[in-house]
């Protein structure tokens, strides 16, 4: 057995008392490409940080090579021969190809000797197949999948061996994932050990040699990737079987009417949607970073100033494109950016609750205050919110009660309208998801419409009633009832031009 | 290769720089009022006050910071100059450049250690160093009576320079290469575009960002002390409107408030810029108003071909 | 804009003729190019001062051009040169700062041309530098208001009391030599005791500021028993600063006395109503006038005195109905 090329051993590191990393070993020999594959917050990007030296963990040993190294920032760290590309690409995109290729390399020279670094920067490029690519060119005006090329290319002419790679597919185009795959099929041929980080199954199998599943910052299996299924790979991820999370869903509240989308476009982001959303249900609309999904939802809630279409609720239109005009529909909108478009962090969590429905409370624009706390009260103890929390100011709340004070903003109201929901459990523990989609359930008894976005898959699967997948700002698919599979899901976010369901 | 050309960083400064000199011959009609060696010596004196504070401050924009200091090290070393130059220049030089470059050091080792916002810190330093400077002149103007040295930093060289405007544009010249030919220059301009992809690909960071608020308190504290020789006088309050020509010149010189984008270059030509400005509307006896109202316009018309929706349309419109 | 471009045009043929004639110096103002640089272009005092000096100035027949700087002195001494380079035939100068325009100043006159000082007394020994200089004697300025503060706290019955001044900038320029006046009176009266001199820049707001911290002050030593706003608007300042803290305004006992230092629209208002005792007298239009004159006399070959004062007059109650319109301005 030759010496793995980077190892973790019993690496631990907590935030505060939340443990990001649990006592996790891994090890990554030459030519081999290791999936990691996780839910959000299992604790993959931490693993990212530690090796990239943004990260001190708490204890534990890495080797690189087999000797023991305390890696102190992203400059040591491609100096041991580790390199990450990560989601968000490191380029500056007013600097050019062959400037991004060298900036913060740490044999760079202080003056720049133009020859030797072009002839390397073009060797890496070159061995990349990227020989179309001109150095000079400036990074601003390359399409993300040639960005993420000249990632690697970085990493290359700095002699990386170990390389990170963080959802790279997250946002390329299908023949960019094709060129991706091949790129990294050579690069192990060439002796460079791979880690892949990835929720994209698909892909995992494809291409890992062998796959580690973490959970709640432990580590959970690892194993060749022959020999493991979709399912067993899910289950290793969740922890439990898809059932218990979810409450049944109630096919009597469905109710006659809905909000009906016609040639919904947002410049650039969605072309020309049409979907109906029925009352009383949960309609889902999935979709990879990139598909429009979210966008549709903040045009609904009068966010998308430049939205253009026709929307009605209930068969009365919706005036697009104001915030206010939304709010006066009983439109109400949970942003997956609580902290800008969401909360009053400053207020206390009761002044939250009541903050979007203070008419209500008002008569001749008074604001009756005691009523508004008993209703507040009353609210809080709907959502499971205890009452000890409600003075504290929203900002000192955990992630999952504050998504507790904006559903339950939706519950105050009297009447039911349409809630839009951006990533609703994003950053919540999973005690707290329990209770969110037990509210939303709640909220389609009482008569609301539901549509949610998300990039969890399995919540997909286990809430929604009806299923729209975008791409690329068009829809492709369209699934209800058991046709609401993870795999079918998955297929219709990942191959988006296969099936023609679309309605 | 047009495209290439057109999207050079010193494309935009350059076109505003001619155009405005165009513009000014033009209405000038051929009297020979803004063709004169007159107008260039106005212009390169003008650069000479206000080149190397919007340097600085430019270099701090460009990685997404601002230094209000400068008009406090601005006034402070022309204070010190006044207070120890007398007799010997390089003597006040030295105290002026070493109580700047201090300020600056300081100020960006608590913007990184501390990780607080430059506007903030910095508008301490601008009150500590005004204050600094009313403590040492007593709220009186200070004569600066050396009336050789004033003469030497102010004569004419070749009809359009002095040694002041010439430090300048040697201290602009090396700083532009050194942008232009180490790696600092691209390091500066990632840091501006995305902080944490520059921390990512490993640029140092923390160290270019001390550096640069050294560097502008070094440039502020230079042409503070030599305007102080100029005018033979230093006063607390300044002897000149420092920040708004600086923050004018940077965005001229393509210089976004959003950072990442610009060239040394680019700004000494926004500098030149408002002088040409400044001496052509003298020399075509415009009133005092005119020169204000044709520099916000311009500023204006900058502002809004730099807001994301116009850029948006371009690009549609180039159909890329 | 077609009339100052016109005027441009007229300038050049005046050039022109100019050129034919030889270059001889003509004994006449006519045609003569002349540069105002200004400070506060804003201010209504210097704004009075541009509009009578041009307007007279262009009565004699000459073409003036105006520059303005504000507080920048960097960039009056660049509009300075500016002029020197294009060979104004004439420069009329108000210094933001006496000490810095010296160097400009010199270099005025290595080139040969002349120069007038305005309002702002230039520095003691570079007389040599200019033509002349127009504008008050300062000093008697701050006398004036000495004198006056010492007969009413006699005519108030009060043996001696306690003074403050809120000036305008100390750190050169008029608000020293107005100062400088007025201690030279007042320390010949030991018992008139000055006890405080707050500098507010010449600004009503932090004037109104200072006076209400003044009040506070002294409250509990008995309060004050006179005020000096070194110019009308700071001691009208001081006025709405005693009223809004009750403190009393008049000749009796416990009663607080303002002095205005030059007059000003405000200040003639509060003396009608008895609320300011006295001002003292600066117009800007006699300067703009007396400027234009100098200018003419200049082109038409007279010697200069070095200093053209305009006479400065106490104004109280007595006097007002005198000055009110030449103070209004």
């Amino acid at each position: 057995m030759t010496q793995p090329l980077v190892s973790l051993e019993g690496v631990s590191k907590a935030f505060g008392p939340i443990a990001a990393l649990r006592d996790v070993s891994l090890a990554v020999a030459a030519g081999e490409i290791r999936g990691l594959c996780g839910e959000n917050g299992a604790g993959k990007s931490t693993l990212m940080k530690v090796l990239m030296g943004l990260v001190r963990p708490d204890s534990g040993v890495i080797r690189i090579a087999g000797e023991p190294r305390t890696i102190r920032n992203p400059r040591h760290a491609q100096s041991l021969g580790l390199g990450l590309v990560a989601q968000e690409l490191s380029l500056a995109p007013r600097l050019s190809i062959l400037d991004n290729i060298w900036l913060g390399g740490e044999e760079t020279p202080l003056i720049y000797r133009m020859g030797k670094l072009r002839l390397r920067a073009r060797a890496a490029l070159d061995a990349l197949g990227a020989e179309d690519l001109d150095l000079d060119q400036p990074v601003l005006d390359l399409p993300v999948g040639q960005r993420q090329i000249v990632e690697i290319a970085r990493l290359l002419a700095r002699d990386a061996r170990v390389l990170i790679l963080d959802e790279p597919t997250a946002t390329l185009s299908d023949v960019e994932i094709e060129r991706l795959m091949s790129i990294l099929k050579g690069l192990r041929a060439q002796g460079h050990g791979i880690i892949y980080i990835s929720h994209r199954l698909g892909e995992v199998f494809e291409l890992c040699d062998s796959v580690t599943v973490l959970r709640n910052g432990a580590h959970v299996s690892t194993g060749p990737a022959i020999g493991q299924t979709r399912e067993s790979l899910i289950e290793d991820m969740l922890g439990r079987s898809f059932g218990d999370m979810y409450p049944a869903r109630d096919e009597d509240a469905a109710m006659k009417g809905g909000v009906s989308i016609a040639h919904l476009t947002v410049p650039g982001v969605v072309h020309g949607l049409s979907l109906f959303a029925p009352k009383g249900r949960i309609t889902a609309i999935a979709g990879q970073i990139g598909s429009g999904a979210g966008a549709v939802n903040r045009a609904l809630a009068g966010l998308e100033p430049a939205a253009r279409g026709e929307v009605r609720i209930d068969g009365s239109a919706l005036m697009l494109g104001s915030a206010p005009a939304s709010a006066a529909d009983h439109v109400l909108f949970v942003s997956d950016d609580r902290a800008a478009e969401g909360l009053f962090p400053d207020l206390s969590a009761l002044d939250n609750l009541i903050a979007a429905d203070l008419r209500a409370h008002a008569s001749a624009g008074v604001v009756s205050w005691t009523r508004a706390r008993e209703l507040g009260l009353d609210i809080a103890r709907k959502v499971g919110l205890s009452e000890g929390r409600l003075a504290s100011r929203a900002s000192t709340l955990s992630g999952g009660n504050q998504q507790k004070l904006l559903f339950g903003r939706a519950l105050a109201r009297a009447t039911p309208g349409v809630l839009l929901m951006n990533e609703p459990t994003r950053g919540v523990d999973v005690g707290a998801r329990a209770d969110i989609y037990r509210l939303m359930r709640d909220l389609c008894a009482r008569g609301w419409t539901l549509i949610m976005t998300t990039s969890e898959l399995e919540e997909v699967v286990g809430m929604a009633d009806l299923v729209y997948t975008m791409y690329r700002g068009r829809l492709v698919a369209r699934r209800e009832g058991a046709e609401i599979e993870l795999a079918g899901v998955l297929a219709d976010i990942t191959h988006p031009l296969a099936p023609e369901a679309a309605a | 290769m047009a495209g290439s050309l057109r999207n050079h960083p010193l494309a935009r400064p350059l076109a505003i720089f001619v155009a405005c000199f165009i513009l000014l011959v033009l209405v000038d009609r051929g009297r020979g009022n803004v063709l004169a060696l007159a107008t260039g010596f106005s212009m390169f004196e003008t650069f000479a006050t206000g080149a190397l504070v919007a340097l600085g401050l430019g270099l701090c924009m460009m990685i997404r910071e601002f230094d209000l200091s400068v008009a406090g090290v601005f006034s402070l070393a022309g204070c010190l100059m006044a207070f120890m130059g007398g007799s010997d220049p390089y003597l006040g030089f030295a105290a002026a450049l070493l109580a700047g470059v201090v300020v600056g050091l300081v100020q960006g080792l608590i913007i990184v250690r501390l990780g607080l916002s430059s506007v903030g810190v910095t508008l301490g330093g601008l009150l500590t160093c005004v204050g600094l400077a009313y403590v040492l002149t007593e709220n009186r103007s200070l004569p600066y009576d050396n009336i050789e040295a004033t003469m030497a930093v102010t004569r004419r060289i070749w009809g359009l320079f002095s040694l002041r405007s010439l430090v300048c544009l040697a201290v602009v010249a090396l700083v532009a290469v050194v942008f232009g030919v180490t790696r600092w220059g691209r390091e500066i301009i990632a840091m501006g575009s995305d902080r944490r992809a520059a921390i990512t690909a490993g640029a140092p960071v923390t160290g270019l960002l001390i550096a640069i608020f050294a560097f502008s308190g070094f440039c502020a504290a230079l042409s503070g002390a030599m305007l102080t020789m100029a005018l033979a006088t230093a006063a607390a309050s300044g002897l000149s409107d420092v920040i708004p020509p600086a923050a004018a010149a940077a965005i001229l010189g393509g210089v976004s408030l959003a950072g990442g984008t610009g060239r040394p270059l680019g700004v000494a030509l926004g500098v030149l810029t408002l002088g040409l400005l400044r001496a052509g509307l003298n020399a075509l006896g415009a009133p005092p108003f005119i020169n204000d109202i044709a520099l916000g316009a311009i500023l204006l018309a900058v502002g809004v071909l730099d807001g994301p929706e116009i850029a948006r349309r371009l690009k549609r419109l180039q159909g890329t | 804009m077609g009339n100052r471009m016109s005027g441009v045009l007229m300038a050049g043929v005046a050039a022109l003729a100019l050129a034919c004639s030889g270059g001889a110096a003509l004994a006449d103002a006519k045609g003569k190019k002349v540069l105002m640089v200004q400070s506060f272009a804003v201010h209504p005092y210097v704004a009075g001062i541009i509009k009578s000096f041009k307007a007279k100035a262009e009565s004699y027949g000459m073409e003036v051009t105006v520059q303005a700087a504000g507080v920048d002195a960097a960039l009056q001494a660049r509009q300075f040169d500016d002029g020197v380079a294009r060979k104004f035939d004439l420069i009329v100068v108000q210094p933001v700062s006496e000490q810095a325009i010296v160097p400009a100043l010199a270099r005025a006159k290595e080139a040969g041309v002349p120069v007038m000082i305005s309002n702002n007394t230039p520095k003691d020994g570079t007389e040599a530098l200019y033509q002349t200089f127009v504008g008050q004697d300062q000093n008697e300025m701050g006398r004036i208001v000495g004198r006056q503060i010492v007969k009413s706290f006699k005519e108030a019955g009060r043996d001696g009391g306690k003074v403050a001044f809120i000036t305008g900038a100390l750190t050169e320029g008029l608000g020293p030599r107005r100062l400088a006046g007025i201690k030279e009176v007042i320390a010949a009266n030991p018992k008139i005791e000055v006890v405080a001199v707050e500098d507010a820049k010449w600004d009503t707001a932090t004037g109104e500021r200072i006076a209400g911290q003044l009040f506070a002050r002294f409250a509990a030593q008995g309060g004050l028993d006179g005020v000096y706003g070194m110019a009308d608007n700071l001691a009208v300042a001081a006025i709405k600063a005693a009223e809004a803290a009750g403190v009393q305004l008049g000749s009796g006992p416990k009663q607080l006395l303002v002095f205005g230092g030059n007059c000003q629209k405000e200040g003639v208002e509060a003396i009608k109503a008895g609320k300011m005792v006295s001002s003292v007298s600066q117009i800007p239009t006699y300067l703009g006038e007396k400027l234009a004159d100098a200018a003419n006399d200049f082109f038409a070959g007279k010697t200069l005195p070095k200093e053209t004062l305009l006479p400065v007059e106490l104004i109280d109650k007595a006097n007002l109905s005198q000055w009110e319109a030449a103070c209004t301005y």
